[in-house]
């Protein structure tokens, strides 16, 4: 039996409409989903607002050469293989159970920990913060400017495995 | 002149006539080139092919944009296209429409109705990516992972135009063969 064009459409009209509610309610109740009845914030608004954010890359490099916080890279694991602020660590958000129990011996509660994604139009560093918190480590920060500020002020940075 | 011009279209009718006599003898079927194509390109195997094609793309899209929707609202965001209140929308509705279409058209269940709405989404994507082209934008893909850096580029597009076919190919084969539209319409 031939299909005419229009019921084609129509069906098709069905799909989106059934699958789509599908992804809203999925959305809603799925822990990491978004939220559909919310508007986007943008995520350097995002970033911005977050109480953990530390914004000036000089206190970062301050910090860092005071050698008491640990430095985490959440950005996927090939750009850490690249290049990374030295003395980080990855933890990749797209890869964070396979990370997260390599790193877990290196990292104490006490310490200062700092994440950092590509810059400041990226959120992973803030979801790896999230999860950093609710691993048990109150004391997290996040790099505001990100890898891309680090390497444009050329501030010391190595390649290469983590392990 | 006009002898010539009348003498030459009468030469031409008896000409066409003979080919209709041969394409009728042939069994009613037209001979030549672009048949052959259409005759492949309409075949059950054929359209399988890109129906798994056009399917198994979709779905290998889809995965990682079903676990990490927020990253790949950041990626919609990214492409300065949608205006905020429907960049959620989108990244909570497109991700699993490409799966479920997806699937759809490889199990040949409403194969012309899945292939629409894949084709119209790759449409979306040609428009999205070739835009951001013109205007010197270079973001990130978001194609089948959302947080890896590959960024947009002609290579992409010459893929989702390849895409854009296949879809349009599954859409005008009006009997769809090979996949449960042929059992369920057997059954009718």
């Amino acid at each position: 039996m031939e299909e005419r064009f229009g019921k084609v459409f129509i069906k098709a009209m069905i799909m989106t409409v059934i699958i789509g509610s599908a992804g809203i309610v999925f959305n809603l109740v799925y822990g990491e989903g978004v939220n559909t009845f919310k508007i986007f914030t943008p995520p350097g608004e995002l970033l911005r607002s977050d109480p953990r954010t530390i914004h000036s890359v000089e206190e970062i490099k301050t910090i860092w050469g005071s050698g008491k916080a640990i430095f985490i890279d959440s950005r996927p694991y090939k750009d850490y293989l690249k290049s990374h602020i030295s003395g980080a660590f990855p933890l990749p958000y797209d890869q964070l159970d396979e990370f997260y129990p390599r790193i877990i011996r290196l990292l104490d509660p006490g310490y200062q920990i700092i994440t950092y994604c590509d810059g400041a139009e990226c959120l992973s560093s803030m979801h790896v913060a999230d999860y950093l918190n609710r691993q048990g480590f109150p004391r997290v920060n996040i790099f505001f400017g990100g890898w891309e500020l680090w390497d444009i002020k050329n501030y010391p940075s190595t390649g290469g495995e983590a392990f | 002149m006009k002898e010539q011009s009348i003498n030459s279209r009468k030469a031409i009718k008896p000409r066409s006539n003979t080919i209709n006599k041969v394409e009728k003898s042939a069994g009613k079927e037209k001979a030549g080139f672009p048949v052959l194509i259409k005759k492949i390109a309409f075949s059950g195997i054929f359209q399988l092919l890109l129906r798994i094609f056009l399917g198994g793309t979709f779905i290998a899209a889809s995965l990682d944009k079903i676990t990490h929707p927020r990253l790949f609202a950041e990626v919609i965001f990214n492409y300065q296209i949608l205006p905020f209140p429907l960049v959620n929308l989108a990244a909570a509705v497109m991700p699993l429409l490409e799966l479920i279409a997806g699937i759809t058209i490889i199990i040949g269940f409403w194969t012309r109705s899945s292939s629409f709405i894949l084709s119209g989404l790759t449409l979306i994507f040609i428009a999205a990516i070739s835009f951001n082209m013109i205007r010197g934008l270079e973001v990130n893909c978001g194609c089948f992972d959302v947080i890896s850096g590959s960024k947009i580029g002609a290579e992409l597009l010459i893929r989702d135009i390849l895409l854009l076919i296949a879809g349009i190919l599954i859409i005008l084969e009006k009997k769809p063969k090979l996949g449960l539209d042929r059992l369920l319409n057997k059954t009718k």
